[in-house]
């Protein structure tokens, strides 16, 4: 019996060194600077194709967008040199981007480096697309490193590589198991981890210690992610999503122990290997039709991630920073009554006077607005970053589809959709209760490949990749539909049915955060003790946050739904979950109006129509390199997002109009608070700023 | 063998003239003067909010100097720092507060800072300082001898590691038998002895002890206290401590400062301050 499936156990062996050695490097960069990388499976994506194109043809390509990128190194690059230069280059990305991206965010709370290092991933996923030939027009001959004649390994023949592969992750697990236990430099690691005030204070640099980490920690990826190309390919964005089966593996380690992680990774490989060989024998009929096969492959060491944060609770423990976390500030919507109006009544005559493709636009722009409403309502207000939003979406699509064309009637679809979104959220906001911070995102994320694995990929439930098509919206003979027979494709009437929606979600969660709800939230955000400390019911409030927030994921999914034709998987990838929390966060996570500008620079929104139109559609080849780049200077340098900014231009100005027309007042002496509690006092006016102090 | 201490004046330990120092640019210590002699214990008093710990703080360089200077053993602090005066910029920051460390100032902060995965004696470990600035210590001792340096820190500085601990736990028994324990599982008391100890690791020059009593039983308090006396004498280092606890204070330092408003109102002799309680308590209370 276990002959039967013992070759596929070990040609899991491969795909579970490389997530092994990821997992190592997550751990090490965790241990060393107290970051989640999620872009880490990206950085050792980037390496392996620098290497196989280096060792084809001796050219070095930088992950740079605008300036030339190629640089001819050698002529006849050899195998020694080229895995030189892989060590080099990925040592020196490692040093970058903890120079450039997590150096300065060490301070910053956990959602501005989920945001920086989805940025990263983003950026070095089209640096990618753009600077490497890839797909078809690849020229590039990829020249395994390892050798991949067939050995016996315990009765079963298993290729040479993959063999070798472990041994690599098994050396550099004891490697580093040894580094950690036995030198100075553990200890210093260890203690910076512990303390950087203390470390500090006896002498350790934190930064000598996070930048030498991190350019280990990328070289261990790096060299993996070469070695695993025989194995598994090399793509732009499966390689880089490696990275969730290695957070897994991290996870189950607890972000410290090398070894458990690299015994997770191992187990994760051949347990995703064992899963497909024994799905696609004949004799498993058992398994229902509905479940997709290789969705079971991803989704199983996802749930295991699941199970063990639960479990463990508090696995990701907060560190001890220098200074208190400052929180995206979240400023009580004024003038709701006024803005509403200007900008339904703008909305309505674009709607009415935009030609079609424009108009399109601003539907996609709404829609996106409603979802990123959902995020700033759980991120931004409650402090829980949920990557899970875009699957909600997902699930309030699809069923009401299926609910419609078993015969519901339009309202009561849409309705009984969003009903069934919302208790989904429910449901995934209860490890919520017990898990904060990273550990949630990561539980979040989790949850979304699970949904988008088993769920949505599921053929009974979304017709699998071919997509199924909603009916006509109809509500007492009028007929919302986006697209009539004939020319007149999305309707006016259409956006103002989004516009309701839109408008209606806007208003209600502006009346959350007005009244005591939002409060409680916000103290839930800032200081979960403390409010619970305070009487706050913290699960219920979490809870209840989840509720409202995944109800209007709900919505937008089934919008959506109506606005295309047909609407299928492909758009609730994960990545896309990704994009959208990043999008909110570059408008303003804590504010609607932060929503709002999101959804302008949604793929295939206003904003990127209208940029398009004026560079010739040049604007489209790099917007997702801007935009991540974007995100990532955001974090380090505008936490508040556009709006914030916009907000605190509007501020100075106001005070610099206001100080010139009286003499400054003397606040000096008053002011000592590090600006930590500007979550709650925000938009407080010129006191809170900073007077003039020579 | 205590060291004589005919003025500690002449050739401090530190130094603060007119010390500007605060949070985001805003001043709370304002133009502070205070030194320390060399074998001395200085108590730094006053209400709360009126710049103790800041002045503690600025002094490792955790927070930037907003004006005046600070001295150790003559030498001035921010020398290095060329135009960019009280900058907050992170890695400046860093730097900073690692060469101060390294020039032998040891703080001891409010929150201890302690690395409570570590264990006891990995946390002591931490405390020693790198061979290369040990080394290049006793040289820099060696050019300018000095009548209180000559004698017993001479021999100090070649002691090796693990003589170095041997003495902190000779001030500090308690931890002999927790050295496998990690820092977290401590009472209180036995982490402010460790976080106090993994200053002494260091052999500093200066040691700064912020708030030794807070949390602790006023019994504990009046056990470690001396242990700072014993330390400035028998190593003529300088000792600054911050004490809300104005009598422990004053039993156990040889000078005393009042801050009030960010500046020093009172100083004086630990002895002629516990004599006259009135002017003290003025002090805190306003006149």
């Amino acid at each position: 019996m276990i002959g039967e499936y013992s070759g596929f156990i070990l040609a899991g062996l491969g795909g579970g060194a490389v997530v092994a050695a990821l997992a190592l490097g997550l751990v090490l960069t965790n241990r060393a600077t107290g970051v989640i990388n999620f872009a880490f499976g990206a950085m050792g994506m980037y390496v392996a194709f620098a290497y196989f194109q280096f060792r084809d043809n001796g050219d070095l390509i930088l992950p740079v967008i605008f300036v030339p990128s190629r640089i001819h190194l050698l002529e006849t690059p050899t195998l020694f040199t080229a895995l030189l230069m892989a060590v080099f280059l990925s040592a020196a990305l490692g040093a970058a981007t903890y120079w450039l991206v997590f150096r300065p965010l060490r301070r910053a709370p956990a959602l501005a480096s989920v945001v920086a290092s989805l940025g990263l991933m983003l950026y070095l996923q089209e640096v990618v697309r753009l600077n490497f030939p890839t797909g078809s027009a690849a020229t590039v001959v990829r020249m395994g490193v390892l050798p991949e004649r067939p050995v016996r390994f315990l009765g079963t023949a298993v290729t040479a590589n993959r063999l070798l592969l472990v041994v690599f992750v098994v050396l550099a697990t004891v490697a580093l198991t040894a580094l950690f236990r036995y030198t100075k430099f553990g200890l210093q690691t260890r203690a910076a981890a512990g303390s950087q005030k203390g470390a500090m204070l006896v002498g350790i640099s934190p930064d000598r210690i996070g930048l030498i980490n991190s350019m280990i920690a990328t070289v261990i990826a790096g060299i993996a992610v070469i070695l695993i190309e025989p194995i598994s390919g090399l793509d732009p964005i499966t390689t880089s999503l490696l990275v969730l089966p290695a957070l897994a593996a991290a996870l189950l380690g607890g972000l410290s122990s090398f070894t458990i992680a690299t015994c997770a990774g191992l187990g994760i490989g051949m347990l995703q290997s064992l899963i497909l060989g024994y799905t696609v024998k004949p004799s498993t009929s058992w398994i229902p039709d509905w479940v997709p096969r290789t969705g079971l492959q991803q989704a199983v060491p996802v749930i295991l991630v699941l199970i063990a944060l639960v479990w463990r609770g508090d696995a990701l423990p907060d560190r001890a920073y220098l200074v208190d976390k400052r929180l995206p500030s979240s400023p009580t919507p004024r003038h709701v009554a006024l803005w509403t109006l200007l900008l339904v009544g703008a909305t309505s005559v674009a709607l009415l006077g935009f030609d079609a493709p424009h108009r399109q636009a601003l539907i996609v722009t709404m829609v996106s607005a409603l979802l990123a409403l959902s995020i700033v309502v759980i991120t931004g207000y409650v402090g829980q970053i949920s990557l899970a939003q875009l699957a909600f979406a997902g699930v309030a699509g699809f069923t009401v589809i299926n609910v419609a064309n078993d015969g519901l009637p339009f309202p009561l679809a849409a309705l009984v959709a969003t009903l069934v979104a919302t208790a989904v959220g429910v449901v995934v906001a209860l490890p919520a209760a017990r898990v904060r911070g990273m550990s949630l995102a990561i539980a979040t994320l989790a949850m979304a490949v699970a949904l988008e694995q088993l769920v949505l990929s599921s053929k009974g439930f979304s017709g699998g990749v071919a997509g199924r098509s909603a009916p006509r919206p109809v509500l007492f003979g009028a007929d919302f539909g986006i697209s009539a027979r004939g020319a007149d494709n999305f309707r006016p009437i259409f956006g103002f049915l989004v516009l309701g929606v839109l408008t209606v979600s806007c208003l209600m969660v502006a009346n959350l955060r007005r009244n005591r709800t939002g409060l409680r939230w916000l103290a839930v955000r800032s200081n979960e003790r403390a409010a619970a400390a305070a009487g706050i019911n913290v699960a219920r409030s979490k809870i209840g946050a989840f509720a409202v927030s995944s109800c209007i994921a709900g919505l937008a999914g089934v919008l959506l739904a109506y606005s295309t034709s047909t609407l299928s998987t492909n758009s609730f990838m994960v990545i896309g979950a990704l994009v959208a929390l990043a999008l909110t966060y570059l408008g303003g996570i804590a504010s609607i109006g932060g929503a709002l500008i999101a959804g302008l620079l949604a793929q295939a929104g206003l904003f990127t129509l209208v940029a398009n139109g004026g560079t010739d559609g040049k604007a489209g080849t790099y917007v997702f390199a801007i935009s991540g780049l974007g995100l990532i200077v955001m974090a380090i340098f505008a936490p508040d997002g556009i709006t914030g900014a916009v907000r605190q231009g509007a501020q100075r100005l106001q005070m610099s109009l206001r100080m010139s027309g009286q003499p400054p007042q003397q606040t000096a002496l008053a002011g000592s608070g590090p600006g930590a509690g500007s979550g709650l006092g925000a938009g407080a006016g010129p006191a809170e700023g900073e007077p003039d102090h020579e | 063998m205590s060291v004589p201490q005919a003025n500690p004046t002449e050739r401090p330990i530190l130094r603060c003239t007119g010390v500007v120092a605060g949070h985001d640019g805003l001043a709370v210590v304002n133009g502070l003067d205070l030194t320390v002699g060399a074998g001395e214990v200085v108590a730094l008093l006053g209400a709360n909010g009126v710049g103790k710990t800041t002045t503690l703080l600025t002094i490792s360089g955790l927070i930037p100097l907003l004006g005046g200077s600070i001295e150790l053993q003559g030498r001035d602090l921010e020398a290095s720092r060329g135009k960019r005066i009280g900058s907050s910029k992170g890695s400046a920051r860093s730097k900073q507060v690692l060469s101060r460390a390294r020039l032998g100032i040891a703080h001891v902060p409010e929150d201890r800072a302690l690395f409570f995965d570590l264990t006891v004696q990995e946390n002591l470990r931490l405390g020693l300082k790198r061979k290369k600035d040990r080394k290049h210590e006793s040289l820099a001792s060696d050019r300018v001898p000095s009548q209180v340096e000559d004698g017993t820190n001479q021999a100090e500085q070649q002691l090796s590691s693990s003589e170095i601990l041997d003495q902190v736990l000779g001030y500090f028994p308690a931890l002999t038998g927790l050295l496998d324990q990690p820092a977290g599982l401590l009472s209180g008391g036995q982490q402010q002895m460790l976080a106090i100890g993994r200053g002494l690791m260091s052999q500093p020059k200066l040691l700064m002890v912020d708030e030794l009593s807070l949390g602790l039983a006023p019994i504990l308090v009046e056990q470690l206290l001396p242990v700072l006396r014993t330390f400035a004498q028998t190593t003529g280092a300088g000792v600054l401590i911050v004490e809300q606890h104005v009598h422990l204070a004053l039993a156990v330092s040889d000078r005393a400062y009042l801050l009030r408003r960010g500046k020093a109102t009172l100083s004086g002799s630990s002895a002629a301050l516990s004599a006259d309680p009135d002017l003290v308590e003025a002090g805190y209370f306003g006149e």
